[in-house]
């Protein structure tokens, strides 16, 4: 939001812990009296005013095609008609403090993806990478030194931080609707949450391993060379 | 299901899982039937880094599929005209790196295949045996999966598989066994009617059953020789079970 308007961030309330309860995004482009006027009208605010970011802290723009639902929408138009697959990666890095934290984080994954208009927002400290090309083997171990690069950067801060990650992969014999595939991305990332750190996908080992022929097929089909022949088609 | 229009041939793959039950010599000599009863065929040797198709044809080719995925050749000026309305597209042999494509390479040659089929009534592919990637893929681009195999445990544990496999990953449903290496016609149908059991119960597949290839020495002499025994043997036991393979293939 802050790279399309310029806009000051402006905390209303604060709790015991010093950190805002709620922020109010003011107009830059407004004249001094417009915002003296607004800030009047919130009876929270007080001494607890703070400044939070101005518009010269706007974020860089991660990705000039939109939102990430509009990238993950080209993205799969593009699996359906090259058949190749496309990957979807959520990284949320908690225990983030501030915008500084967050334009950190923001550089160190843009920093190690091969194209950074890949990279989009999904929700205040999550992001989102989308690897196209690449198939679930490709995506884990592009997936995986992604992880690392952040794991990495964030082992190093001084502030207890976390990283989860979630990650799904879409092929094109079945390709679903864009809010569809950020959600199975988001699922696992919220396993990832609860489960502990790591990447988590969709269990794909347990549905290669589905293909695997059972003992109790191998029997069925031996059964004909022991016992004669069934009866004609 | 028929090709009623050039521009949308239908699209066969012929799969084993087990090498060596005959797949390449059933293609070809599918395919020379096929082109004895008008129609315009095209065969990939879906083997794309141990080709045998030209083999089998006594091909001396100067250019394979290869050139289409690594230099991105025109397919068209690769083929090979076998006889009128039969050709064939050549694939490599001894280059581990075409029978591991990446995503990239494979979709590149499958747009590159897409702008050729459409001259063609039928597209055959011998693919390569196992369930590798180019298998996989192969199948899954077909509109109808020919399964060979043999009434031997393994043939028929792997073809299982394979289908298993298609059917798991790929959601495909429309199979048609044929069983080669037959003693009689009786085993055959047996073979079928054993496998067409274990794929109903378990997959919930009923198989099409395209029919059985017998044992005969006329297909070891024309392999030797380099040349279908369609064309060299046409009144062989093999040749007339080829014959109603076609007619079965036309039909539906």
């Amino acid at each position: 939001m802050a790279r399309e308007y310029p806009v000051e961030c402006v905390s209303v309330g604060r709790g015991d812990d010093d950190v805002p309860r709620a922020v109010l995004y003011l107009d830059s482009n407004l004249d001094r009296s417009g915002k003296e006027e607004i800030l009047r009208s919130c009876p929270s605010l007080g001494k607890g005013v703070r400044r939070l970011s101005g518009p010269d802290d706007v974020l860089p723009a991660i990705s000039t095609s939109g939102t990430l639902k509009n990238m993950v929408n080209t993205e799969l138009a593009k699996v359906k008609k090259s058949r190749l697959p496309c990957g979807l990666l959520l990284l949320k890095i908690t225990g983030v403090d501030g915008r500084a934290d967050l334009q950190k984080n923001e550089a160190v994954i843009r920093n190690s993806l091969p194209q950074p208009e890949q990279l989009a927002h999904y929700g205040e400290t999550t992001f989102a990478v989308l690897l196209p090309g690449l198939g679930i083997r490709q995506a884990r171990c592009e997936a995986q030194r992604i992880y690392e690069k952040v794991r990495e950067h964030v082992d190093c801060r001084e502030k207890e931080m976390s990283v989860s990650a979630g990650m799904t992969v879409c092929v094109a014999r079945h390709i679903p609707g864009a809010a569809t595939f950020i959600d199975m991305a988001a699922s696992q990332l919220q396993r990832a949450e609860q489960e502990g750190p790591g990447i988590y996908w969709e269990d794909q080992k347990e549905k290669e391993n589905s293909c695997q022929v059972t003992a109790e097929e191998r029997a069925h089909l031996f059964s004909f060379l022991t016992e004669g022949g069934k009866d004609q088609p | 299901m028929k090709a009623e229009n050039k521009a949308t041939p239908k699209i066969v793959s012929i799969s084993s899982g087990k090498g060596g039950v005959g797949k390449t010599s059933i293609t070809v000599n599918l395919a020379t039937a096929l082109a004895g009863q008008g129609k315009k065929v095209l065969l990939i040797d879906g083997d794309l880094g141990l080709a045998n198709v030209d083999v089998i044809l006594g091909l001396n080719v100067r250019h394979t599929i290869r050139e289409t995925v690594e230099e991105g050749r025109d397919p068209s000026a690769t083929l090979v005209e076998i006889l009128p309305g039969f050709s064939v597209l050549p694939a490599s042999s001894g280059v581990p790196e075409m029978a591991n494509l990446s995503y990239e390479e494979q979709a590149f040659l499958t747009d590159a295949l897409e702008r050729i089929i459409g001259d063609f009534d039928y597209v055959l592919v011998d693919t390569a045996a196992g369930i590798g990637d180019s298998v996989l893929w192969f199948n899954e681009w077909a509109d109808v999966n020919f399964i060979i195999l043999s009434p031997d445990p393994t043939a028929m544990t792997d073809a299982y598989a394979l289908i298993k496999v298609l059917q798991g990953r790929y959601g495909k449903k429309n199979f048609h066994l044929i069983v080669n290496q037959v003693k009689s016609k009786k085993e055959g149908q047996e073979v079928y009617a054993n496998m067409k059991t274990v794929l109903e119960k378990f997959l919930g597949i009923i198989p099409g059953y395209q029919g059985a290839i017998p044992q005969d020495s006329a297909v070891a002499r024309a392999v030797r020789s380099q040349r279908p025994f369609f064309m060299s043997q046409p009144g062989s036991r093999a040749s007339l079970a080829i014959k109603d393979i076609c007619e079965r293939l036309l039909s539906s």
